[in-house]
């Protein structure tokens, strides 16, 4: 296993056009899981697909191990890849799929039947090897496509959304597994998906891309609780979080529509972006900042309920619980701690740290 | 498993495949070469005489193999085998060629001289218009190996004194009596070579000629005029028959030995034949020189063949052996005896032996001295394709002898000039090309629009559901898969008289009263080439408007009956403009088609009758391999390339509805 | 209704394969039946001489040996030639693609006729006149535009990521060509490769003009060449036992594979 180092990577498209990676730099260490997260078109496919060979950036660096692999062709740099669309070949039975890459490095024959064994067997899909592609489900599929990686035991372990084509249930249940599969190989494993569940559960490090940019990199639980950008903030956690455009006057912020006052510690040159997350509001009154609001919508999600307030022109999300009494229309009071506030910066995006 | 094993055999050996499939196309590269095998192409040898001759050779001359390669009946088709051989760079060695071919090969340079070995006192010993026969430019290149000349054949016992002028023939051939069905006179005038021999015989008996001593073309003249005017007599007064027109030389043999005619102009083998045991004109014929117009002199045209040696080959020495033995008093005995050729050697007429068998050969001696060589020009194939052409025509009635002389004059001198011009002028002096473009664009405008019209009905019917749906498509894939030239000669078949069944079934169907003898005339010729074209490419049309039908969502056909549209209205209305594509796509692919269509015609008819058939695409290759005039072609080709381009812009123009602009 | 078309049908399908028909029937009649007069449309009886003659006295054998060995061999050349261009074809952004294809597209309507003088001149300038691999060369060439028409519409219905996962795997580019686009195509190079042989089989200009020896003659050109002592002896039954042996091939390859050639010419016909 071997540590993936980015340098100042950046991948244009279109002569220029479009900006895929911009002077990106990044390393992953060695057997650790990391995940690169953010929405389609941020550049973290083209991310993972440089590491793979699959395109070559416009300047920069990529490093596997102690060699600089920029422009070596995939097949040589020793990584596995297991894609979005599995990318079974269609016209080879299971075991021809999962030994081909052994073949073409002229692994001997009974090496590579071992190897194939091991490998199915820890994927509980021993049984299918002389099936098609097609014969299969697609949480078969999958497998297929993983123990195509595994069987090569590559230096990093490279997935493209792998659970995406799968149905929500056996998504979780995959998920599970995976994690505890690649702890147990101790593998450098870079995984790549817009899910950011998927990217908190089973990751030790996450990547937060937007627009060919890294915005943080850090632990799951750091990003979720120490977002440095507007946009980490916005994208992880399951609730979306509230944001309330506005300024810092003197050492208060006021909201745009003024309906918002809350007293800081510091002061802020320029426009500024308050994020609260809905699950660090109460309702009612309590100690902190209380607003006025009223109840818009009401989404019951079984465990608890999703309410959405109006405070002044700014629409609220609070979480409350499953058998709290609101209606739709009532005016309630809502309450949050200013040391759960987020301030950003309102052009940079860039988390203001008092 | 065993894919398994197999695939990483495979991939092991992968080396050695390539190897081998190197070497084996090294193998075929390597064309295995025969060690001093002189080959030459004759006709087939009935009768053994070059057998004879060359196991004769053979055997006192072990170190070298002579391989006699039978070829077409057709001289020209023998000739364009040696044209082709020549341009291949694999010349055959023993050019077996007849008297015109001399100007053509020795201008190519693809003969070597011979006067090295063919002395001046050689030549004393053959027949003087033979010999000239195989020189050009003052160099010797052809050594004659039999002689011929047109003649006379007459009924020794019918007419006792053979007369020798137009006007003495005239007034036998009105006096007297025949007897029913019978002709005063029959000849070769169907539209191949030998009809220029007939016609020349006619044109030097009245003091005409085609080109003269410093190659001026001197055709039209009021001397060649009468001598057509006078050939189209001997149709119109009934002299000659009308058939005549389809006569080669066996069949006017035939016809003489059946005694349908009291005259016969024709080479020396007939008289052989006609004295046969056994055939009941024995003992009855006689031989004059042909007639000629009061005042001028007789003449027969010169034939024959004799050999030469291919330029460049590796062993001359060898080849001329062989000439020296089979133009020899021996060799030459042998043919006569065998085959009936007449001997070029003057010795021969006054031999004993020959005599015994032939005695007429005294007589023959005089006409034989006598005989004329045709224009001796290298474009001379060109020459008398225009002279075959036009004096048909007289013939046929379709032009008038003033009409034929005058085109035939420019056509020829066209010819003559043509290399010497460039190319853009030589395009307006072609006229063959006129001629050419025309069938071309008759041939196109006639089949297009017939295999659209009925590969439109097909492809509904296809379309439609049925039983039996699926044999039907299969049926009319067929005739689009097989080979069209191979499907030609059926189509020739079906074409024939008397064998042909289409004869067969209009006749019995009482379209036709009598049979037609389709590929002998002109609109035949053209019939005949359209039909077997619409046959086989209308599957094509199918298939992709075919394809155009399937295309149309069912919908929209729905949609548009609810709106009221009887059958006809929802066609024009829906099928036809979302078909509009499709027919763009087969019209583009069927026009380029049919404008240079070869293989079918090549086959069919060559491009005759009477250049009935001659599309661009033939004329471009007669250019380019028959007359050897590479540069010509391929000016040609770019022209026409050009203009089949141009014509699929404005096809597409034509057919675009506006709603396709999307880009 | 149905039954008129039925009927039409029957029509249509006598009128496709009449000319055919009659001359199998020609071909199994006895030497002397097939000139005897009135025409008999059944033959009296059945014989194989014409056939036997064809090979017997004519090197009928050795043309469709020739015919064999160009055929294939052009059939296989033009694929791996054109099956290399799609694959590349592929790999370009849609809009360059198919405009290369048009042009691409030229290339395989212009006819023989016009290319004969040229092909010839570079064939004898390599010194292949009268050799086989000069006709397999020409006729990989010519046949090439059309290989790639129907290969490019296969390839490209084939996913991209599969030759990114054969890229990792370590697959070259020429073994995804070979391991995993062509296997997955097979279906389409089939019926490219029976259309292919179909042409070449049925060649008749070229192969006239590039193999002047007789030796070298393929089907077409020594069936046109077969001809008697004289015009009255044109041996019109062996031609038509020739003419049959030169179509049974084609039928064979037309009748199995139809629904698939109706298909990729229509395909195509729709690019078009």
């Amino acid at each position: 296993m071997a540590q993936v180092v980015f340098a100042k990577v950046t991948k244009t498209f279109l002569k220029g056009r479009v900006v895929a990676l911009n002077k990106v730099t990044l390393t992953v260490p060695h057997r650790r899981f990391v995940t690169v997260l953010g929405p389609s078109g941020c550049g973290k496919s083209t991310l993972l697909r440089v590491v793979a060979g699959l395109e070559h950036p416009d300047s920069g660096e990529i490093k596997i191990g102690k060699e600089e692999v920029t422009f070596i062709p995939p097949g040589k740099r020793n990584v596995a890849m297991v894609f979005q669309n599995y990318a079974l070949y269609p016209h080879m039975r299971v075991f021809d799929n999962i030994a081909v890459g052994l073949r073409l490095h002229h692994y001997p024959r009974g090496e590579i039947r071992k190897q194939v064994g091991k490998v199915t067997e820890m994927l509980g899909i021993a049984d299918l090897l002389k099936r098609y592609p097609r014969q299969l489900s697609g949480g078969q599929q999958q497998r297929v496509a993983l123990a195509r990686a595994l069987v090569r035991e590559p230096q990093v372990f490279l997935l493209d959304e792998p659970l995406s084509n799968l149905d929500a249930q056996i998504r979780e249940q995959t998920r599970a597994e995976l994690k505890r599969l690649f702890r147990d190989l101790k593998a450098t494993v870079i995984y790549v998906t817009h899910d950011q569940a998927e990217a908190m559960s089973m990751s030790d490090i996450v990547v937060v891309m937007e627009k060919g940019e890294i915005r943080q990199i850090g632990d799951p639980e750091t990003i979720y609780k120490d977002p440095r950008h507007r946009f980490v903030a916005e994208f992880v956690g399951i609730n979306r979080i509230n944001i309330i455009e506005g300024e810092i006057k003197g050492k208060a912020f006021t909201s745009q529509d003024g309906s918002v006052k809350i007293p800081l510690k510091k002061s802020y040159k320029g426009g500024v972006a308050l994020g609260i997350r809905p699950e660090a509001i109460r309702m009612g009154r309590k100690p902190g900042v209380t607003l006025s609001a009223q109840v818009t919508l009401i989404e019951p999600l079984g465990a608890h309920k999703r309410v959405f307030v109006k405070v002044g022109e700014n629409e609220l999300r609070i979480v409350v619980e499953a058998d709290a009494k609101v209606k739709i229309n009532d005016k309630i009071s809502i309450t949050f701690s200013p040391k759960d506030v987020f301030l950003f910066d309102a052009r940079t995006g860039g988390r203001i740290i008092p | 498993m065993a894919q398994i094993v197999a695939k990483r055999w495979f991939r092991q050996k992968r080396r050695a495949c390539i190897l081998a499939l190197l070497t084996f196309c090294l193998f075929l590269v390597a064309v295995p070469v025969e060690a001093a095998t002189l080959r030459m192409i004759g006709p087939e040898d009935v009768g053994g005489a070059w057998g004879e001759v060359i196991r004769r050779f053979q055997a006192r001359n072990p170190a070298i193999r002579i391989h006699y390669i039978s070829g077409p009946w057709s001289t020209d088709e023998r000739q364009n085998m040696y044209i082709r051989s020549f341009l291949s760079g694999d010349p055959i060695e023993l050019v077996y060629m007849d008297v015109i071919w001399t100007a053509k090969f020795a201008e190519a340079g693809w003969l070597m001289p011979l006067d090295e070995w063919y002395t001046s006192r050689m030549q004393e010993a053959f027949l003087p218009g033979a010999v000239e026969a195989g020189k050009y430019r003052g160099k010797s290149y052809r050594v004659p190996v039999r002689g011929d000349v047109g003649m006379l054949y007459y009924r020794k016992d019918l007419v006792p004194q053979p007369p020798r002028t137009w006007k003495e023939f005239e007034r036998i051939c009105r006096r007297h009596p025949r007897s029913p069905g019978q002709s005063c006179i029959v000849f070769q005038g169907m539209q191949y070579e030998g009809l220029v021999c007939d016609f020349l015989e006619y044109l030097w008996g009245a003091g005409g000629e085609v080109i003269d001593a410093e190659g001026n073309v001197v055709l039209d003249s009021p001397q060649a005029r009468e001598a057509l005017r006078f050939m189209r007599r001997l149709i119109d007064e009934g002299w000659a028959p009308k058939a005549v027109l389809t006569y080669q030389e066996q069949h006017s043999l035939s016809a003489f030995a059946e005694g349908k005619a009291i005259f016969m102009r024709n080479w020396p083998y007939a008289w052989t034949i006609l004295n046969r045991p056994g055939s009941p004109l024995r003992g009855r014929v006689g031989i004059v020189p042909f007639i000629h117009k009061e005042g001028y002199e007789s003449a027969g045209t010169l034939g024959g063949w004799g050999l030469g040696i291919a330029h460049g080959i590796e062993d001359p020495e060898a080849a001329w052996r062989f000439i020296a033995f089979a133009t020899s008093l021996e060799a030459q005995r042998i043919l006569h005896l065998r085959r009936g050729a007449v001997p070029a050697r003057k010795a021969l007429f006054a031999d004993p032996e020959i005599l015994r068998t032939s005695p007429h050969y005294k007589d023959l001696y005089a006409i034989v001295m006598r005989a004329r060589p045709r224009p001796v020009h290298p474009d001379y194939p060109r020459i008398s394709d225009t002279l075959q052409k036009h004096v048909s025509a007289v013939l046929a009635g379709v032009e008038t002898p003033d009409e034929a002389v005058t085109i035939m004059a420019r056509s020829i001198e066209g010819t003559v000039r043509g290399e010497q011009e460039g190319l853009f002028k030589r395009l307006g002096i072609d006229y063959d090309l006129r001629r050419t473009v025309r069938n071309t664009a008759v041939f196109t405008g006639i089949s297009v629009p017939i295999e659209f019209l009925l590969g439109l009905l097909i492809a509904l019917l296809v379309h439609a559901r049925f039983r039996g749906r699926a044999l039907v498509r299969l049926a009319v894939l067929i005739p689009w898969a097989l080979p069209t030239a191979v499907m030609a000669m059926s189509w020739q078949w079906m074409f024939n008289n008397p064998f042909g069944v289409i004869n067969d079934l209009l006749v019995k169907a009482g379209i036709l009263s009598a049979p037609l003898d389709w590929l002998a005339s002109p609109g035949g010729g053209m019939f005949a080439a359209v039909a077997a074209d619409v046959w086989k490419t209308t599957p094509f049309v199918v298939i992709i408007l075919l394809a155009g039908l399937q295309s149309i969502p069912r919908e929209l056909a729905e949609s548009i009956a609810i709106d009221g549209a009887g059958a006809i209205e929802r066609f024009f209305n829906l099928t036809f403009p979302l078909l509009l594509p499709f027919v763009r796509v087969a019209l583009i692919f069927r026009i380029i088609h049919a404008a240079g269509i070869f293989d079918l015609i090549w086959v069919l008819t060559k491009g005759g009758p009477a250049d009935s058939t001659r599309t661009l695409g033939i004329y471009i290759y007669d250019v380019a391999f028959r007359y050897d005039e590479i540069g010509y072609a391929i000016f040609l080709t770019v022209l026409f390339l050009l203009t089949l381009i141009g014509a699929s812009f404005v096809i597409v123009r034509l057919t675009s509805l506006g709603y396709e602009r999307v880009r | 209704m149905k039954r008129v078309l039925l009927i039409i049908g029957i029509i249509t399908g006598l009128y496709c394969l009449a000319p055919f028909l009659w001359t199998v029937i020609t071909a199994f009649k006895p030497p002397g039946e097939v000139f005897s007069l009135p025409i008999r449309y059944l033959p009296r009886s059945l014989s194989l001489e014409n056939f036997i003659d064809v090979f017997a006295k004519r090197p009928f054998g050795r043309y469709v040996m020739n015919s064999v060995i160009v055929a294939t061999g052009g059939t296989l050349l033009a694929l791996a030639i054109a099956s290399a261009v799609a694959f590349r074809l592929r790999n370009l952004p849609a809009y360059k693609a198919l405009a290369l294809q048009r042009w691409i597209l030229i290339g395989a309507i212009v006819p023989p006729t016009l290319l004969v003088i040229p092909v010839f001149i570079c064939i004898k300038a390599l010194g292949l006149i009268n050799n086989p691999l000069g006709l397999i060369i020409s006729y990989a060439f010519l046949n090439v535009p059309f290989g790639i028409w129907m290969l490019y519409a296969a390839f490209t219905r084939i996913p991209k990521e599969l030759d990114e996962a054969a890229l990792i795997d370590g697959f070259s580019r020429p073994g995804i060509l070979a391991r995993v686009i062509l296997p997955l195509a097979r279906p389409a190079v089939a019926v490219a490769a029976a259309l292919i042989f179909i042409f070449c089989w049925n060649e008749f200009l070229i192969a006239l003009t590039l193999m002047p020896d007789q030796g070298h003659y393929t089907v077409p050109v020594g069936i046109s060449m077969l001809s008697g002592a004289s015009l009255y002896e044109v041996p019109w039954g062996q031609i038509n036992a020739a003419v049959t042996i030169t179509t049974v091939p084609v039928i064979l390859i037309v009748a199995l594979l139809q629904r698939w050639i109706v298909e990729g010419l229509t395909a195509g016909a729709v690019k078009g």
